[in-house]
């Protein structure tokens, strides 16, 4: 009985010692805040996030098998959507919002633009239960990858179990998305000290510094909080935002501040999608008066001119991460290709 | 190679883990340890529900049938400090009508019953709310967590009535929600001679009103309407004989 409370001890270290070889680090530069997401209750593993990507790539998680998470969230858009305002679905359904752009998800507390979702965990559940859009339920999707081969191969790879369990599906979707870090824009290089802004790339800043830091927050460009940006209500839409989740009027007409990174490959913008170019977007700030959205994000107005705009705009490009765009191993992965060989 | 290496852990984990559990059942069968149990009843007019099968409510003046009836409990807790439970009790349970086996709950204890009061909660607090996917009774294929927004369902009631003007006279009630001004989770309280077998009568008529049958048929977001609910769900539980 001793000898084997000792072969137990040796084989758990054994174990042990061979998960945290497997666990990997998030990524990220050292001017990131720490992450929101808490990794040691989900930590990485390459099978992990390799499942995960198989599954955000897999229209198997619609109910006619026709729409992915990758169909409203392309990579070679930052995970948007670009030229539809508004997402879409099953039988060409659309919805009532604007697909986000994903990256930098470890960094964000809640999810949707209104917030309603409070763990990226979560998240997945939304779209895919969505009627508009994937119309399925999780019983069903984990029904389904239990009955196919190569998710019980991937599952067992994963979880040392081939049988799939709601738990380990969204974990391992999430773990998928917590490696899409944007971090290496041009912004990024300058901030490594390893380029520098263009005289007009640096009025840019400026302006940005004066008028939109304070809800898009370097070096995320976004403080991922809620707030009113002053667009009309869109009158089919009807949409109030953060109010239908908490039924608190104050919490009216407020909207997910999203990063200004990638801004190239996520037009069009808005929670609605109703602007497509981000000259637009800056008409719109530069309409607004001091009193007609909350004092603490507008407490005087912007006139910015016409080359204010082209400055800011300039600022606004080095935001773009090409690298993490046309990132290949971001993209459809080799696992779903050759299966669809067969 | 890596493979390999793989599969030669895996097996040496699990033969491991097989002798641990043949040295554990040595140590229960020659020490027997006392134990809890907890057996949860749903009742209808004072006679035990069967679901699918329809009742005369004379407080409706019309027939129901219960098809759903689940919840969550959580964090049994007794009043005698030294009688330790083992730390499964601590955790939450899924308590399915359908589901026979999850009406019966049995604890390990540290020793003999000894309490006169015990407790648990009605559905899963928000440090749990918080914190991501979880798996077993928590799973999300349960479908007791809400898609749309993020929330666990505590208590979850479905059935028809031909009062109820919903489609296919359907009433469904959801409760659920974990952020003030609705946060529905309730705490239940118990006084009880210290028996190791409780049994616990849930009464459904006393959720089967005119009120929630013909006017708040479907209930299934944290609001005002979620909350009254909740509130009265404590009063339908009591001991029984």
């Amino acid at each position: 009985m001793k000898s084997n409370l000792i072969l137990l001890l040796i084989c758990a270290l054994i174990g042990l010692s061979f998960i945290s070889e497997r666990v990997l680090s998030l990524v990220y530069p050292s001017y990131f805040p720490s992450p929101s997401y808490n990794l040691s209750q989900n930590p990485l593993v390459q099978e992990r996030i390799d499942l995960g990507q198989m599954l955000f790539f897999d229209p198997i998680l619609s109910k006619d098998l026709s729409i992915s998470c990758a169909s409203c969230h392309s990579p070679y858009n930052a995970f948007a959507h670009t030229d539809h305002d508004l997402s879409h679905g099953m039988n060409d359904s659309i919805g009532t919002r604007n697909a986000p752009a994903l990256f930098n998800l470890a960094w964000q507390e809640t999810f949707m633009w209104d917030g309603a979702i409070n763990h990226l965990d979560m998240q997945s559940l939304a779209p895919l239960s969505h009627p508009s859009e994937m119309g399925e339920n999780i019983k069903d999707v984990v029904e389904k990858l239990l009955n196919t081969t190569r998710y019980r191969t991937a599952f067992y790879k994963a979880w040392s179990d081939s049988v799939p369990t709601g738990e380990r599906f969204l974990k391992s979707i999430t773990q998928f998305q917590l490696t899409l870090v944007s971090a290496t824009a041009k912004y990024d290089r300058v901030r490594a000290g390893e380029d520098v802004l263009s005289p007009q790339e640096a009025m840019g800043y400026g302006l940005f510094k004066d008028h939109c830091s304070s809800c898009h927050t370097e070096p995320l460009f976004s403080s991922y909080g809620f707030a009113n940006n002053g667009l009309p209500v869109d009158s089919i839409l009807d949409d109030h935002g953060r109010y239908g989740v908490t039924k608190n009027p104050e919490d009216s007409l407020l909207f997910k501040i999203p990063s200004l990174r990638n801004l190239s490959y996520t037009f069009p913008y808005m929670h609605d999608g109703r602007f497509s170019k981000l000259n637009e977007v800056l008409n719109h700030y530069n309409r607004l008066k001091p009193g007609m959205i909350d004092e603490s994000m507008l407490s005087r107005s912007l006139n910015l001119s016409s080359k204010d705009k082209a400055d800011l705009i300039s600022f606004l490009m080095t935001l773009n991460d090409t690298a993490f765009v046309f990132n290949p191993q971001n993209k459809y992965p080799q696992s779903l290709q050759v299966i669809s060989k067969n | 190679m890596k493979v390999s290496l793989t599969i030669v852990v895996f097996i040496l984990g699990s033969l491991c883990s097989a002798s641990a559990q043949s040295i554990a059942v040595i140590t229960r069968d020659t020490q027997p340890a006392p134990y809890i149990r907890l057996k949860f009843q749903a009742q209808i007019n004072n006679e035990p529900l069967e679901l699918g099968k329809s009742y005369y409510v004379s407080g409706l003046e019309d027939s129901v049938s219960i098809k759903t009836l689940k919840f969550y409990m959580a964090d049994l807790t007794f009043s005698d400090a030294e009688m330790a439970l083992d730390e499964r009790s601590y955790a939450t349970f899924l308590i399915d009508m359908e589901d026979t086996v999850s009406l019966q709950r049995s604890f390990r204890t540290s020793k003999e019953a000894s309490y006169n009061e015990f407790s648990f909660s009605l559905g899963i607090d928000s440090v749990t709310q918080n914190s991501g996917a979880k798996g077993g009774e928590l799973d999300p294929t349960r479908g007791m967590y809400w898609s749309w927004q993020s929330g666990y369902i505590n208590f979850k009631l479905e059935g028809t009535s031909n009062s109820c003007p919903a489609r296919n006279h359907l009433f469904q009630y959801h409760i659920g929600g974990f952020q003030s001004p609705y946060n529905t989770l309730q705490s239940l309280v118990f006084e009880y001679d210290q028996s190791s077998s409780i049994l616990i009568i849930m009464d459904c008529n006393k959720l089967l009103t005119q009120k929630n049958i013909t006017e708040n048929f479907q209930i299934m977001s944290p609001n005002e309407r979620a909350m009254n609910f909740a509130n009265k769900l404590p009063g339908i539980f009591r001991i029984g004989p």
